[in-house]
């Protein structure tokens, strides 16, 4: 089973698979934190002689690229009797807060509705940022947009009431 | 498996320390996994026998995953509670909290664009309502 887009929709295809097979569905979450590469490379840029000077800054470019946090979360809804397995995976920590309470409706057996709908009027004017970041942006990073909608319409009217 | 299942409390303080202990030693994984627990889980997979939806309990586990040698030295971590449907909301609430807090390997939001988005929004006068 493929990887589901978003969080929304992978705790809806949960929701389903947990009403059809309510004993036999587990859910397993993997928190795995990559191996970091040494600091020897630094070390070697500390010491730095002259002459590998153009390949040190190389080498400091490569590894400001591992010291970005690439942690990432996995979450996998398995039913034992038909194989069925829905999957997400994210490395946002914005999103574990979202996961671990749709954990929580899951368990309670509730239904998680594929698209929220107070998000109808926040996701208008997403799109309107998110149009004007076209110019800023990435083109990857627009797709996320709309993808953060469900959350993000419930932090921005917590917002409002601070 | 001879061990014992913990408290709430306990399970969710020695997950907070696993996280943290997963954290720095810079490598490994944190496995969680929730199940519904059934008295009979033997008779459950012949035929369904409850007639209420939601589970009466929930068992969770938590694991480093750490594989036999390993667990000789005593590095493995296995940690399981039951859950009732009671304390579920209260439960859940807090085990959100430990992961979010323990989780901090993942990306944090990003600042610069929140802000650029911000303004964006201030120049369109558009506020939400």
């Amino acid at each position: 089973m493929p990887y589901l887009p978003n969080v929304n929709s992978y705790l809806h295809q949960s929701a389903l698979l947990l009403q059809a097979y309510p004993t036999t569905t587990r859910i397993t979450t993997k928190y795995s934190l990559p191996r970091k590469r040494k600091t020897k490379r630094s070390v070697g840029e500390t010491t730095g002689q002259p002459d590998a000077s153009s390949d040190a800054t190389g080498r400091r470019r490569a590894g400001r690229e591992h010291q970005t946090p690439a942690a990432t979360l996995t979450i996998k809804t398995y039913e034992t009797m038909s194989g069925i397995c829905l999957k997400y995976e994210t490395n946002k920590s914005a999103e574990v807060g979202r996961l671990m309470t749709g954990l929580g409706k899951l368990a309670k057996g509730e239904i998680t509705e594929e698209s929220s709908v107070p998000a109808v009027g926040v996701e208008t004017i997403e799109a309107k940022t998110g149009q004007s970041m076209d110019m800023t942006a990435m083109p990857a990073k627009t797709e996320k947009v709309p993808e953060a909608v469900g959350g993000g319409g419930k932090s921005k009217k917590k917002k409002g009431k601070k | 498996m001879g061990t014992k299942h913990l408290s709430n409390d306990e399970f969710l303080t020695r997950l907070t320390t696993l996280l943290s202990t997963t954290h720095t030693s810079n490598h490994g994984s944190v496995f969680l996994t929730q199940k519904p627990l059934s008295p009979s889980s033997a008779a459950a997979s012949s035929s369904i026998p409850s007639t209420s939806t939601s589970p009466p309990q929930i068992l969770i586990r938590a694991t480093n995953g750490k594989s036999k040698p390993h667990r000789e030295k005593g590095e493995k971590e296995k940690l399981s509670t039951v859950v009732d449907l009671e304390g579920m909301d209260e439960f859940y609430r807090r085990y959100a909290e430990v992961c979010k807090k323990g989780m901090e390997g993942l990306r944090k939001r990003d600042r610069k664009a929140r802000k650029r988005k911000d303004k964006d929004k201030g120049k369109k006068g558009g506020k939400v309502s």
